[in-house]
């Protein structure tokens, strides 16, 4: 990859930036992502390709990272993220965000990794009113809030197995050993690694379903106030 | 100047921050340079305090080979993007298995492997042909699971949640065929052609022909219907049979052309079989309006176009929101 010793190189620059400049002076003067893209937005006037490289050179790691803390699985994560970038390039995506790449990737990420848990808790508890995530929402303050609270609500989740099945559960989900493998490594039956892992994802699930049902309320709720606001104009 | 800063956003996506504190990064993220430094301070925190190392060279390769095949499918001649896209195609196929895989056997323990699932979405209506050669006719907002490794071997069971037309092959060899219902009770059949419906409130079934044998759930008494007969299910398990007239019987059968057929059905009651039809919640504000009782046959593939053909008898406005419908009587 001796072609991209260049970006590397301003990426390097960049986040010395990050971490010497006053934040809050940053926020005001509306900084972000957009400026440390500078340079990725000006190879996308020459060469698409390449910008798309770039990005992908510079997001990729984080986005998996991000997107992991909410699916708990590495292959689910990484085919999430690389989703993402096909359909950056195949929709031309480039040409019509409005944002900074990075902002739009990262509310891209928690959209489908949303999307996902949904879909999956879906098929247990039915959760129509809730409706498709589409990306519009992912400005909403409070939407913001909610991925927040739902990947940390993963994490207390899974922090809250016994030692014993958070090892077989990561071995599982992180290193993609199978139920034998695992079993063999730490001297225990197959059926007992089977059963820890059928026993955090049941966790998981079981967990996730109060989110869930809250965020329907909260959905809900917002439905009557509109509603109710529109009686009001309408009186 | 604001509160937040980058310590503070760092201290909260890794879970530190009180109610309170969200409070004010909720309200910091009404503008939209604020939303953009969250990204990039998330972007960051990612970066710094990541949750794992994942490989980037190869992913990168992929996704670099990916981009430089052509967008449509490559011409036969042109081999090297054709290969390579296939390369790509294949990890994604595998990925995608591995999803699957990963998918079905965790959180669903093995039930999308063991049976196939056949779905018919809100407003729309689906015909199965099944192994043994019967049909199905799914209405709207329905699921028929059908085992796939034994389903003909020695039996041939089914489980329905929603409703659906049944037209049962009779074999040679005799063999029954069971519609398992939501409330676990049992349609028993040989060769023959009825309805069974079985949502959250109540399970029926409608025969048309031939003879089929009802199990209620516990093991209470077992019914054999005669055609032309609804047998119903109640919340006891007790079986109620009533006697059909033709109109009836067609009048059950009408979701199969997208036809809704009323006959002193309240108003309520016309919302709730919206609700299970096409997912759409109608509110009715006004009592005198949801006793209102509704007759007649009405051609509708929505929601919207059901109650603006009932609108100008039954005299309301359809006032629409985005997650639901309500109607208010014209005054």
């Amino acid at each position: 990859m001796g072609g991209f010793t260049r970006p590397d190189h301003s990426e390097d620059e960049e986040s010395s930036r990050f971490g010497a400049g006053n934040a809050a002076t940053r926020a005001g003067n509306g900084g972000g992502l957009s400026d440390g893209e500078f340079f990725i937005r000006k190879t996308f006037e020459t060469d698409v390709q390449k910008g798309c490289e770039l990005l992908f050179q510079r997001y990729y790691k984080p986005m998996c990272s991000h997107a992991v803390r909410f699916v708990y699985s590495k292959d689910i994560a990484e085919d999430i993220v690389a989703e993402i970038f096909c359909n950056f390039w195949d929709n031309e995506s480039y040409q019509t965000v409005h944002s900074s790449f990075g902002a739009y990737l990262f509310g891209s990420v928690r959209n489908r990794c949303f999307n996902y848990l949904q879909k999956e808790q879906n098929k247990t508890l039915s959760l129509d009113a809730i409706g498709e995530n589409d990306p519009v929402h992912s400005i909403l303050p409070e939407k913001i809030m909610q991925y927040e609270e739902l990947y940390q609500q993963v994490n207390t989740l899974v922090t809250s197995l016994s030692p014993q099945c958070q090892k077989v559960f990561i071995m599982n989900r992180f290193e993609g050993k199978a139920g034998k493998e695992i079993a063999a490594e730490l001297s225990l039956s197959t059926r007992t690694v089977e059963a820890h892992i059928a026993k955090a994802l049941s966790i998981l699930r079981n967990g996730l379903r109060h989110y869930w049902t809250e965020i329907l309320l909260l959905a809900q709720s917002g439905i009557l106030m509109k509603e109710f606001e529109n009686i009001l104009t309408s009186l | 100047m604001s509160l937040i800063n980058k310590s503070f956003l760092f201290e909260h996506f890794a879970g530190r921050t009180s109610p309170l504190q969200k409070k004010l990064i909720e309200e910091w993220l009404q503008s939209e340079a604020a939303r953009e430094q969250f990204y990039s301070w998330l972007a960051e925190w990612e970066t710094t305090f990541p949750l794992y190392d994942p490989e980037l060279a190869a992913p990168l390769e992929r996704f670099s080979a990916y981009m430089r095949t052509p967008r449509e499918a490559a011409p036969a001649g042109d081999l090297k993007p054709a290969a390579r896209r296939s390369a790509f195609t294949g990890y994604r196929f595998a990925a995608v298995i591995a999803l699957l895989l990963a998918a079905f056997a965790g959180w669903l323990g093995r039930d999308h492997l063991v049976y196939a699932h056949y779905h018919a979405d809100f407003g729309k209506t689906n015909t199965i042909l099944l192994t043994d050669g019967s049909r199905v006719t799914l209405n709207a907002n329905s699921v028929l699971r059908v085992p796939r490794w034994t389903f003909g071997n020695s039996n041939r069971n089914v489980y329905l949640e929603g409703e659906a037309e049944f037209s049962v092959r009779h074999l040679p060899d005799h063999q029954l065929f069971e519609v398992h219902t939501m409330d676990n009770a049992l349609v028993t059949v040989l060769g023959t052609e009825f309805t069974v419906y079985t949502r959250e409130k109540h399970t029926n079934v409608v025969l048309n022909k031939g003879k089929v044998r009802l199990s209620p759930p516990a093991r209470g008494q077992s019914h054999t219907m005669v055609p032309g007969e609804r047998a119903t299910i109640d919340t006891g398990g007790k079986i109620k049979v009533e006697k059909l007239t033709a109109a009836q019987l067609e009048a059950g059968l009408a979701w199969k052309q997208h036809r809704f057929i009323f006959d002193n059905t309240p108003l309520s009651e016309v919302a709730e079989r919206i609700r299970e039809v096409f997912g759409v919640q109608v509110q009715i504000a006004d009592k005198n309006l949801a006793i209102r009782t509704a007759t007649g046959s009405f051609p509708a593939e929505s929601a919207e176009e059901l109650l603006t053909n009932m609108s100008v008898m039954y005299g309301f406005e359809i006032v629409k929101t985005k997650k639901q419908l309500q109607i208010i009587p014209i005054p």
